[in-house]
Protein backbone atom coordinates (compact mmCIF):
# COMPACT_ATOMS: atom_id res chain seq x y z
CA UNK A 1 0.00 0.00 0.00
CA UNK A 2 1.18 3.23 -1.14
CA UNK A 3 1.85 5.89 2.10
CA UNK A 4 -0.28 8.46 -0.16
CA UNK A 5 -2.16 10.76 1.70
CA UNK A 6 -5.60 10.26 2.42
CA UNK A 7 -6.11 12.93 4.88
CA UNK A 8 -7.65 15.78 4.32
CA UNK A 9 -7.14 19.85 5.42
CA UNK A 10 -6.28 19.72 9.36
CA UNK A 11 -9.68 20.63 11.70
CA UNK A 12 -11.84 19.25 9.16
CA UNK A 13 -14.09 15.91 9.70
CA UNK A 14 -12.80 13.09 7.10
CA UNK A 15 -13.85 10.16 6.73
CA UNK A 16 -10.97 7.27 6.35
CA UNK A 17 -10.91 5.61 2.35
CA UNK A 18 -11.64 2.11 2.42
CA UNK A 19 -8.23 -0.23 2.12
CA UNK A 20 -10.14 -1.51 -1.26
CA UNK A 21 -10.70 2.08 -2.14
CA UNK A 22 -6.95 3.22 -1.17
CA UNK A 23 -6.25 0.63 -3.64
CA UNK A 24 -7.62 1.00 -6.95
CA UNK A 25 -6.88 5.34 -5.67
CA UNK A 26 -2.85 4.60 -5.78
CA UNK A 27 -3.41 3.19 -8.36
CA UNK A 28 -4.84 5.29 -10.12
CA UNK A 29 -2.65 8.27 -9.08
CA UNK A 30 0.31 6.19 -9.57
CA UNK A 31 -0.32 6.16 -13.20
CA UNK A 32 -1.41 9.41 -13.67
CA UNK A 33 1.99 10.85 -12.12
CA UNK A 34 3.95 8.83 -14.36
CA UNK A 35 2.63 10.82 -17.02
CA UNK A 36 3.82 14.48 -17.42
CA UNK A 37 0.47 15.75 -17.73
CA UNK A 38 -3.05 14.25 -16.71
CA UNK A 39 -4.62 13.00 -19.40
CA UNK A 40 -7.08 14.84 -21.32
CA UNK A 41 -9.75 12.42 -21.06
CA UNK A 42 -11.90 13.21 -18.05
CA UNK A 43 -12.63 9.45 -16.96
CA UNK A 44 -8.67 9.51 -16.21
CA UNK A 45 -9.14 12.34 -15.03
CA UNK A 46 -11.90 11.55 -12.10
CA UNK A 47 -10.75 7.98 -12.16
CA UNK A 48 -14.58 6.54 -12.79
CA UNK A 49 -15.36 3.49 -14.56
CA UNK A 50 -17.32 5.14 -17.76
CA UNK A 51 -19.75 1.98 -18.01
CA UNK A 52 -21.25 2.19 -14.91
CA UNK A 53 -24.51 4.79 -14.45
CA UNK A 54 -22.27 7.36 -12.23
CA UNK A 55 -19.56 7.27 -14.49
CA UNK A 56 -21.75 8.11 -17.27
CA UNK A 57 -22.60 10.67 -15.52
CA UNK A 58 -19.57 12.45 -14.10
CA UNK A 59 -17.75 11.89 -17.35
CA UNK A 60 -21.18 13.67 -19.14
CA UNK A 61 -20.82 17.22 -16.24
CA UNK A 62 -17.23 16.91 -17.15
CA UNK A 63 -17.82 17.55 -20.89
CA UNK A 64 -20.04 19.96 -19.77
CA UNK A 65 -17.50 21.67 -17.64
CA UNK A 66 -15.16 21.62 -20.47
CA UNK A 67 -17.62 23.59 -22.85
CA UNK A 68 -17.10 26.96 -20.37
CA UNK A 69 -16.39 29.45 -23.14
CA UNK A 70 -13.63 32.46 -22.70
CA UNK A 71 -12.42 35.62 -23.21
CA UNK A 72 -9.39 36.72 -25.47
CA UNK A 73 -6.96 38.36 -23.73
CA UNK A 74 -6.51 42.19 -25.01
CA UNK A 75 -4.07 42.50 -28.04
CA UNK A 76 -2.11 44.89 -26.16
CA UNK A 77 -1.61 42.48 -22.79
CA UNK A 78 1.86 41.46 -23.80
CA UNK A 79 3.06 44.75 -24.34
CA UNK A 80 1.03 46.46 -20.87
CA UNK A 81 2.69 43.81 -19.21
CA UNK A 82 6.01 44.16 -20.72
CA UNK A 83 5.50 48.22 -19.64
CA UNK A 84 4.95 47.50 -16.22
CA UNK A 85 7.57 45.50 -16.09
CA UNK A 86 10.38 47.64 -17.65
CA UNK A 87 8.74 50.16 -15.34
CA UNK A 88 9.88 48.21 -12.32
CA UNK A 89 12.76 47.09 -13.50
CA UNK A 90 14.07 51.03 -13.59
CA UNK A 91 12.62 51.59 -10.02
CA UNK A 92 14.88 48.76 -8.65
CA UNK A 93 17.28 49.42 -10.47
CA UNK A 94 17.26 53.36 -9.18
CA UNK A 95 16.41 52.14 -5.23
CA UNK A 96 18.67 49.07 -5.40
CA UNK A 97 21.99 51.01 -3.10
CA UNK A 98 19.66 51.42 -0.74
CA UNK A 99 17.63 47.80 -0.80
CA UNK A 100 21.37 46.53 -0.66
CA UNK A 101 22.58 47.61 2.47
CA UNK A 102 18.75 46.44 4.14
CA UNK A 103 19.18 43.02 2.72
CA UNK A 104 22.97 42.80 3.22
CA UNK A 105 24.13 38.98 4.12
CA UNK A 106 23.37 38.55 7.70
CA UNK A 107 26.72 36.37 7.80
CA UNK A 108 30.08 38.07 8.27
CA UNK A 109 32.53 38.76 5.96
CA UNK A 110 36.46 37.70 6.95
CA UNK A 111 37.35 41.18 7.36
CA UNK A 112 35.04 42.24 9.88
CA UNK A 113 35.41 38.97 11.82
CA UNK A 114 38.55 39.55 12.42
CA UNK A 115 38.17 43.33 13.34
CA UNK A 116 36.04 42.35 15.84
CA UNK A 117 38.08 39.51 17.00
CA UNK A 118 40.99 42.24 17.14
CA UNK A 119 38.84 44.39 19.07
CA UNK A 120 38.28 41.61 21.78
CA UNK A 121 41.71 41.01 21.76
CA UNK A 122 42.71 44.37 22.67
CA UNK A 123 40.45 45.07 25.12
CA UNK A 124 40.90 41.67 26.62
CA UNK A 125 44.66 43.06 27.20
CA UNK A 126 43.41 46.48 28.29
CA UNK A 127 40.93 45.09 31.02
CA UNK A 128 42.93 42.14 32.14
CA UNK A 129 45.03 43.87 34.52
CA UNK A 130 41.97 45.66 36.12
CA UNK A 131 39.93 42.65 36.14
CA UNK A 132 43.18 40.16 37.71
CA UNK A 133 44.63 43.02 40.59
CA UNK A 134 45.35 41.23 43.79
CA UNK A 135 43.42 42.07 46.60
CA UNK A 136 46.21 43.73 48.19
CA UNK A 137 46.29 45.80 44.86
CA UNK A 138 42.80 46.75 45.84
CA UNK A 139 43.34 47.49 49.06
CA UNK A 140 46.35 50.02 48.51
CA UNK A 141 43.61 51.35 45.53
CA UNK A 142 40.97 52.18 48.27
CA UNK A 143 43.37 53.27 50.73
CA UNK A 144 44.51 55.74 48.16
CA UNK A 145 41.19 57.00 46.94
CA UNK A 146 40.39 59.24 50.11
CA UNK A 147 40.17 58.84 53.75
CA UNK A 148 43.70 57.87 54.09
CA UNK A 149 45.62 61.46 55.62
CA UNK A 150 49.04 60.06 55.32
CA UNK A 151 48.63 59.28 51.81
CA UNK A 152 46.90 62.78 51.10
CA UNK A 153 49.98 64.59 53.11
CA UNK A 154 52.92 62.76 50.86
CA UNK A 155 51.10 63.64 47.73
CA UNK A 156 50.27 67.36 48.99
CA UNK A 157 54.48 66.84 49.99
CA UNK A 158 55.40 66.28 46.37
CA UNK A 159 53.30 68.70 44.75
CA UNK A 160 55.05 70.82 47.02
CA UNK A 161 58.41 70.36 45.47
CA UNK A 162 57.65 70.18 42.37
CA UNK A 163 55.85 73.80 42.64
CA UNK A 164 58.72 74.78 44.46
CA UNK A 165 60.78 73.58 41.52
CA UNK A 166 59.41 75.10 38.99
CA UNK A 167 59.80 78.66 40.71
CA UNK A 168 62.98 79.18 39.59
CA UNK A 169 64.35 79.95 36.36
CA UNK A 170 67.28 78.71 35.12
CA UNK A 171 70.08 79.25 35.27
CA UNK A 172 69.79 81.33 38.01
CA UNK A 173 69.31 78.54 40.39
CA UNK A 174 72.23 79.75 42.04
CA UNK A 175 71.47 82.27 43.75
CA UNK A 176 67.98 81.88 43.25
CA UNK A 177 66.06 84.55 41.89
CA UNK A 178 62.29 84.24 42.93
CA UNK A 179 60.22 84.63 40.18
CA UNK A 180 57.93 87.44 40.75
CA UNK A 181 55.66 89.10 38.20
CA UNK A 182 58.18 91.69 37.29
CA UNK A 183 60.25 89.05 35.16
CA UNK A 184 57.12 89.62 32.39
CA UNK A 185 57.91 93.35 33.07
CA UNK A 186 53.94 93.71 33.67
CA UNK A 187 53.40 93.84 36.73
CA UNK A 188 48.96 93.82 35.92
CA UNK A 189 49.42 90.58 34.03
CA UNK A 190 51.51 88.26 35.87
CA UNK A 191 53.30 85.42 34.53
CA UNK A 192 51.75 81.88 35.32
CA UNK A 193 54.88 81.60 37.56
CA UNK A 194 54.09 83.95 39.84
CA UNK A 195 55.41 82.73 43.56
CA UNK A 196 52.79 82.60 46.04
CA UNK A 197 53.92 83.81 49.49
CA UNK A 198 53.55 80.48 50.78
CA UNK A 199 56.10 79.30 48.59
CA UNK A 200 58.70 81.27 49.74
CA UNK A 201 60.57 78.41 51.56
CA UNK A 202 63.85 78.08 49.43
CA UNK A 203 66.42 77.33 51.71
CA UNK A 204 66.99 74.04 49.70
CA UNK A 205 68.31 76.26 47.00
CA UNK A 206 69.81 79.06 48.41
CA UNK A 207 73.33 78.74 49.18
CA UNK A 208 74.35 78.13 52.79
CA UNK A 209 76.55 81.24 54.37
CA UNK A 210 79.16 80.36 56.98
CA UNK A 211 76.96 81.79 59.53
CA UNK A 212 73.90 79.58 58.64
CA UNK A 213 72.05 81.70 57.02
CA UNK A 214 71.11 81.69 53.38
CA UNK A 215 71.27 84.43 50.50
CA UNK A 216 68.16 85.72 48.58
CA UNK A 217 67.83 88.22 46.15
CA UNK A 218 64.01 89.44 45.54
CA UNK A 219 63.56 90.91 42.34
CA UNK A 220 60.42 93.34 42.52
CA UNK A 221 59.01 95.67 40.36
CA UNK A 222 59.77 98.88 40.33
CA UNK A 223 57.54 100.87 42.55
CA UNK A 224 57.17 104.03 40.37
CA UNK A 225 56.63 101.94 37.36
CA UNK A 226 54.37 100.24 39.17
CA UNK A 227 52.23 102.11 41.54
CA UNK A 228 50.45 98.90 42.77
CA UNK A 229 52.95 96.77 43.56
CA UNK A 230 54.72 98.57 46.32
CA UNK A 231 57.57 97.79 48.94
CA UNK A 232 56.80 99.18 52.19
CA UNK A 233 57.95 98.15 56.05
CA UNK A 234 61.74 98.04 54.82
CA UNK A 235 63.67 99.32 57.73
CA UNK A 236 66.76 98.81 59.36
CA UNK A 237 66.64 96.90 62.37
CA UNK A 238 65.35 93.93 64.10
CA UNK A 239 62.52 92.32 63.40
CA UNK A 240 61.37 94.49 60.41
CA UNK A 241 59.57 92.77 57.71
CA UNK A 242 59.78 93.15 54.22
CA UNK A 243 55.95 93.79 52.52
CA UNK A 244 55.46 93.19 48.59
CA UNK A 245 51.55 94.41 48.23
CA UNK A 246 50.76 92.47 44.92
CA UNK A 247 47.87 93.37 42.60
CA UNK A 248 45.85 91.20 43.26
CA UNK A 249 45.60 91.57 47.28
CA UNK A 250 48.41 89.29 47.96
CA UNK A 251 50.88 90.72 50.11
CA UNK A 252 54.30 88.92 50.94
CA UNK A 253 55.76 90.13 54.20
CA UNK A 254 59.02 88.61 54.54
CA UNK A 255 60.36 88.66 58.24
CA UNK A 256 63.82 90.04 58.55
CA UNK A 257 66.59 89.05 61.05
CA UNK A 258 68.06 91.18 62.84
CA UNK A 259 71.54 91.29 61.53
CA UNK A 260 70.02 91.30 57.98
CA UNK A 261 71.89 92.70 55.46
CA UNK A 262 69.18 94.79 53.27
CA UNK A 263 69.57 96.93 50.61
CA UNK A 264 67.94 98.09 47.77
CA UNK A 265 69.78 98.03 44.62
CA UNK A 266 71.52 101.40 43.25
CA UNK A 267 71.03 100.43 39.63
CA UNK A 268 68.02 99.18 39.12
CA UNK A 269 67.96 95.87 36.69
CA UNK A 270 66.15 95.64 33.71
CA UNK A 271 64.20 97.54 31.28
CA UNK A 272 61.16 97.65 33.71
CA UNK A 273 63.35 98.82 36.73
CA UNK A 274 63.78 95.94 38.95
CA UNK A 275 64.67 96.91 42.42
CA UNK A 276 66.86 94.15 43.31
CA UNK A 277 66.94 92.97 47.23
CA UNK A 278 69.87 91.62 48.74
CA UNK A 279 69.79 90.29 52.06
CA UNK A 280 70.63 86.77 53.71
CA UNK A 281 67.64 85.60 56.05
CA UNK A 282 67.28 82.75 58.25
CA UNK A 283 64.80 80.07 56.60
CA UNK A 284 61.45 79.64 57.37
CA UNK A 285 60.83 83.19 58.67
CA UNK A 286 58.50 83.93 55.87
CA UNK A 287 54.96 84.62 56.08
CA UNK A 288 51.84 85.57 53.78
CA UNK A 289 49.06 87.62 55.42
CA UNK A 290 46.15 88.53 52.47
CA UNK B 1 -17.38 21.54 -31.10
CA UNK B 2 -14.51 19.65 -29.20
CA UNK B 3 -15.19 18.26 -25.52
CA UNK B 4 -12.08 19.06 -24.74
CA UNK B 5 -10.75 22.09 -22.43
CA UNK B 6 -8.26 24.51 -24.22
CA UNK B 7 -4.96 22.79 -24.61
CA UNK B 8 -2.49 26.27 -24.47
CA UNK B 9 0.49 26.10 -23.29
CA UNK B 10 2.68 25.94 -26.75
CA UNK B 11 4.92 28.53 -27.70
CA UNK B 12 3.37 31.88 -28.95
CA UNK B 13 6.68 32.43 -30.55
CA UNK B 14 7.22 29.83 -33.20
CA UNK B 15 10.45 30.47 -33.60
CA UNK B 16 11.67 30.13 -30.01
CA UNK B 17 11.89 26.84 -28.84
CA UNK B 18 13.44 26.96 -25.63
CA UNK B 19 11.89 26.27 -22.79
CA UNK B 20 10.47 27.99 -20.06
CA UNK B 21 13.32 27.34 -17.86
CA UNK B 22 15.94 28.30 -20.04
CA UNK B 23 14.13 31.75 -20.71
CA UNK B 24 14.20 32.50 -17.20
CA UNK B 25 17.33 31.61 -17.02
CA UNK B 26 18.32 34.12 -20.00
CA UNK B 27 16.43 36.09 -18.29
CA UNK B 28 17.97 35.75 -15.07
CA UNK B 29 21.29 36.92 -16.86
CA UNK B 30 19.87 40.22 -18.52
CA UNK B 31 18.22 39.02 -20.94
CA UNK B 32 15.11 41.61 -21.12
CA UNK B 33 13.82 39.64 -24.84
CA UNK B 34 13.32 36.52 -22.75
CA UNK B 35 10.98 37.59 -20.71
CA UNK B 36 9.12 39.33 -23.44
CA UNK B 37 8.91 35.93 -24.64
CA UNK B 38 7.67 34.37 -21.71
CA UNK B 39 4.90 36.42 -21.72
CA UNK B 40 3.53 36.36 -24.65
CA UNK B 41 4.18 32.76 -24.24
CA UNK B 42 1.54 32.47 -21.63
CA UNK B 43 -0.71 35.28 -22.61
CA UNK B 44 -3.44 33.34 -23.36
CA UNK B 45 -3.23 30.16 -20.97
CA UNK B 46 -3.16 32.61 -17.81
CA UNK B 47 -5.04 35.05 -18.92
CA UNK B 48 -7.94 31.87 -19.13
CA UNK B 49 -7.23 30.87 -15.82
CA UNK B 50 -7.59 33.81 -14.52
CA UNK B 51 -10.57 35.08 -16.29
CA UNK B 52 -12.05 31.82 -15.22
CA UNK B 53 -11.08 32.26 -11.59
CA UNK B 54 -11.74 35.40 -11.31
CA UNK B 55 -15.00 35.76 -13.78
CA UNK B 56 -14.28 39.10 -14.76
CA UNK B 57 -11.78 40.01 -18.15
CA UNK B 58 -11.29 43.34 -16.58
CA UNK B 59 -9.72 42.01 -12.99
CA UNK B 60 -8.22 39.01 -15.38
CA UNK B 61 -6.20 41.89 -17.28
CA UNK B 62 -5.22 43.21 -14.07
CA UNK B 63 -4.11 39.99 -12.31
CA UNK B 64 -2.07 39.35 -15.65
CA UNK B 65 0.08 42.37 -15.10
CA UNK B 66 0.46 41.50 -11.36
CA UNK B 67 1.11 38.33 -12.00
CA UNK B 68 4.20 38.45 -14.14
CA UNK B 69 5.27 41.63 -12.40
CA UNK B 70 5.74 39.48 -9.34
CA UNK B 71 7.56 36.98 -11.73
CA UNK B 72 9.80 40.03 -12.89
CA UNK B 73 10.57 40.85 -8.91
CA UNK B 74 11.30 36.71 -7.88
CA UNK B 75 13.08 35.39 -11.07
CA UNK B 76 16.39 36.61 -9.44
CA UNK B 77 15.46 33.79 -6.50
CA UNK B 78 13.68 31.46 -8.79
CA UNK B 79 15.60 27.59 -9.31
CA UNK B 80 15.75 27.35 -12.82
CA UNK B 81 16.09 23.42 -11.89
CA UNK B 82 12.40 23.71 -11.38
CA UNK B 83 9.73 23.95 -13.49
CA UNK B 84 8.56 27.93 -14.71
CA UNK B 85 4.49 26.82 -15.35
CA UNK B 86 3.40 25.55 -12.03
CA UNK B 87 5.42 28.55 -10.27
CA UNK B 88 3.60 30.67 -12.88
CA UNK B 89 0.24 29.62 -11.91
CA UNK B 90 0.94 29.65 -8.19
CA UNK B 91 1.63 33.16 -8.74
CA UNK B 92 -1.28 33.85 -10.53
CA UNK B 93 -3.13 31.35 -8.28
CA UNK B 94 -2.43 33.42 -4.72
CA UNK B 95 -2.70 36.75 -7.08
CA UNK B 96 -6.68 35.38 -7.95
CA UNK B 97 -7.80 34.39 -4.44
CA UNK B 98 -6.22 37.52 -2.78
CA UNK B 99 -8.30 39.70 -5.05
CA UNK B 100 -11.43 37.47 -4.44
CA UNK B 101 -10.88 37.86 -0.66
CA UNK B 102 -9.95 41.65 -0.76
CA UNK B 103 -13.25 42.30 -2.66
CA UNK B 104 -15.59 39.60 -1.12
CA UNK B 105 -16.45 37.63 -3.84
CA UNK B 106 -16.09 34.46 -2.37
CA UNK B 107 -19.68 32.47 -2.41
CA UNK B 108 -21.10 32.46 1.14
CA UNK B 109 -24.49 30.81 0.44
CA UNK B 110 -25.05 27.65 1.09
CA UNK B 111 -23.10 26.82 -2.95
CA UNK B 112 -19.72 27.15 -0.61
CA UNK B 113 -21.27 24.60 1.58
CA UNK B 114 -20.10 20.69 1.84
CA UNK B 115 -21.25 19.18 -1.44
CA UNK B 116 -23.83 16.46 -0.58
CA UNK B 117 -22.96 16.81 3.11
CA UNK B 118 -19.22 16.31 2.77
CA UNK B 119 -16.40 18.65 3.03
CA UNK B 120 -14.54 18.98 -0.05
CA UNK B 121 -12.43 16.25 1.05
CA UNK B 122 -14.57 14.10 2.45
CA UNK B 123 -16.56 11.00 1.69
CA UNK B 124 -15.24 8.70 -1.07
CA UNK B 125 -15.37 9.91 -4.57
CA UNK B 126 -17.98 8.14 -5.91
CA UNK B 127 -21.03 9.32 -3.08
CA UNK B 128 -20.14 12.85 -4.63
CA UNK B 129 -21.46 11.81 -7.57
CA UNK B 130 -25.31 11.30 -6.29
CA UNK B 131 -27.91 9.26 -8.31
CA UNK B 132 -30.50 11.74 -7.95
CA UNK B 133 -28.20 14.35 -9.93
CA UNK B 134 -30.10 14.56 -13.57
CA UNK B 135 -28.39 13.66 -16.27
CA UNK B 136 -26.27 16.18 -18.18
CA UNK B 137 -26.91 18.09 -21.51
CA UNK B 138 -26.15 16.75 -24.60
CA UNK B 139 -26.39 19.52 -26.41
CA UNK B 140 -24.28 22.44 -25.21
CA UNK B 141 -23.12 24.29 -28.69
CA UNK B 142 -25.58 27.15 -28.16
CA UNK B 143 -24.12 30.04 -26.99
CA UNK B 144 -26.46 30.72 -24.02
CA UNK B 145 -26.18 27.53 -22.70
CA UNK B 146 -21.85 27.84 -22.94
CA UNK B 147 -22.33 31.07 -20.91
CA UNK B 148 -24.52 29.06 -18.36
CA UNK B 149 -21.42 26.82 -18.13
CA UNK B 150 -18.99 29.97 -17.55
CA UNK B 151 -21.59 31.47 -15.06
CA UNK B 152 -22.25 28.20 -12.82
CA UNK B 153 -18.16 27.68 -12.99
CA UNK B 154 -17.94 31.39 -11.46
CA UNK B 155 -20.50 30.25 -8.85
CA UNK B 156 -18.37 27.48 -7.91
CA UNK B 157 -16.77 28.22 -4.50
CA UNK B 158 -13.30 29.08 -4.92
CA UNK B 159 -11.19 26.34 -3.69
CA UNK B 160 -13.25 23.76 -5.90
CA UNK B 161 -12.84 26.04 -8.99
CA UNK B 162 -9.81 26.41 -8.71
CA UNK B 163 -8.50 22.72 -8.14
CA UNK B 164 -11.04 22.36 -11.21
CA UNK B 165 -9.35 24.93 -13.45
CA UNK B 166 -5.68 23.97 -12.58
CA UNK B 167 -6.52 19.87 -13.68
CA UNK B 168 -9.02 19.70 -15.92
CA UNK B 169 -8.74 23.15 -17.90
CA UNK B 170 -4.63 23.59 -17.90
CA UNK B 171 -3.88 19.92 -17.38
CA UNK B 172 -1.47 19.82 -14.16
CA UNK B 173 -0.53 16.79 -13.21
CA UNK B 174 -1.93 15.91 -9.33
CA UNK B 175 1.39 15.84 -7.47
CA UNK B 176 2.13 19.85 -9.70
CA UNK B 177 -1.51 20.44 -7.92
CA UNK B 178 -0.87 19.82 -5.02
CA UNK B 179 2.68 21.24 -4.82
CA UNK B 180 1.15 24.41 -6.10
CA UNK B 181 -2.03 24.39 -3.68
CA UNK B 182 0.50 22.30 -0.67
CA UNK B 183 -2.26 19.99 -0.18
CA UNK B 184 -1.71 16.30 -0.05
CA UNK B 185 -1.83 14.56 -2.54
CA UNK B 186 -5.24 12.64 -1.98
CA UNK B 187 -7.50 15.63 -1.58
CA UNK B 188 -6.11 16.98 -5.68
CA UNK B 189 -8.53 14.47 -6.25
CA UNK B 190 -11.71 14.47 -4.09
CA UNK B 191 -11.32 18.38 -4.18
CA UNK B 192 -11.73 17.28 -7.87
CA UNK B 193 -14.36 14.82 -7.59
CA UNK B 194 -16.11 17.52 -5.38
CA UNK B 195 -15.91 20.13 -7.80
CA UNK B 196 -17.84 18.13 -10.47
CA UNK B 197 -20.22 17.39 -8.07
CA UNK B 198 -20.68 21.14 -7.02
CA UNK B 199 -21.21 22.13 -10.53
CA UNK B 200 -24.11 19.53 -11.32
CA UNK B 201 -25.45 20.79 -8.01
CA UNK B 202 -25.38 24.51 -9.25
CA UNK B 203 -26.34 23.97 -12.30
CA UNK B 204 -29.38 22.09 -11.24
CA UNK B 205 -30.40 24.93 -9.24
CA UNK B 206 -30.16 27.03 -11.72
CA UNK B 207 -31.90 25.15 -13.96
CA UNK B 208 -34.67 24.05 -11.64
CA UNK B 209 -37.20 26.77 -13.73
CA UNK B 210 -35.72 26.32 -17.02
CA UNK B 211 -35.84 23.28 -19.85
CA UNK B 212 -32.63 21.27 -19.48
CA UNK B 213 -30.17 21.98 -21.97
CA UNK B 214 -30.14 18.77 -23.13
CA UNK B 215 -30.98 18.65 -27.01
Amino acid sequence: MSTHDHTHDAGKSRKPLSADEAAVLDGVIARLSANDRVPADPAKLLDVDPSCEQGKRALGWMKVIGHCPCDTPAVDLAKRTMARVNESRLRQKFTRPATGWRTRSASWTWAEFGAVAAMLVIGFVLLWPVVHRTPQDTARLAGGAGGNSLNMAGQSMGTYGNSLTSLFKSPWNTPPTLSTPADSFNAYNPSPTEPRAGLLRIEPFNPLQPDGRRLLTIAVPDAANSPDYGLSGLQQGAGQYLNIQRPDGMRLRIQLPADAHVRWSDNPAGPGGIWIIRGTFPAANQTDNK
Amino acid sequence: MSSTPNNPGTPATPNNDQTDEALVHRYQSGDVHAFETLVARYQVELFHFLARFTGNRTTADDLFQETFLQVHISAENFDTERRFRPWLFTIAANKARDHLRRNHRRQTSSLSAPVNGYGDEGGEFVDLMQADLEQPPEEVERREVQEMVRETVRLMPEHLREILLLAYFHQFAYKEVADMLQIPLGTVKSRLHAAVAAFAELWKQRTKDAPPPIG
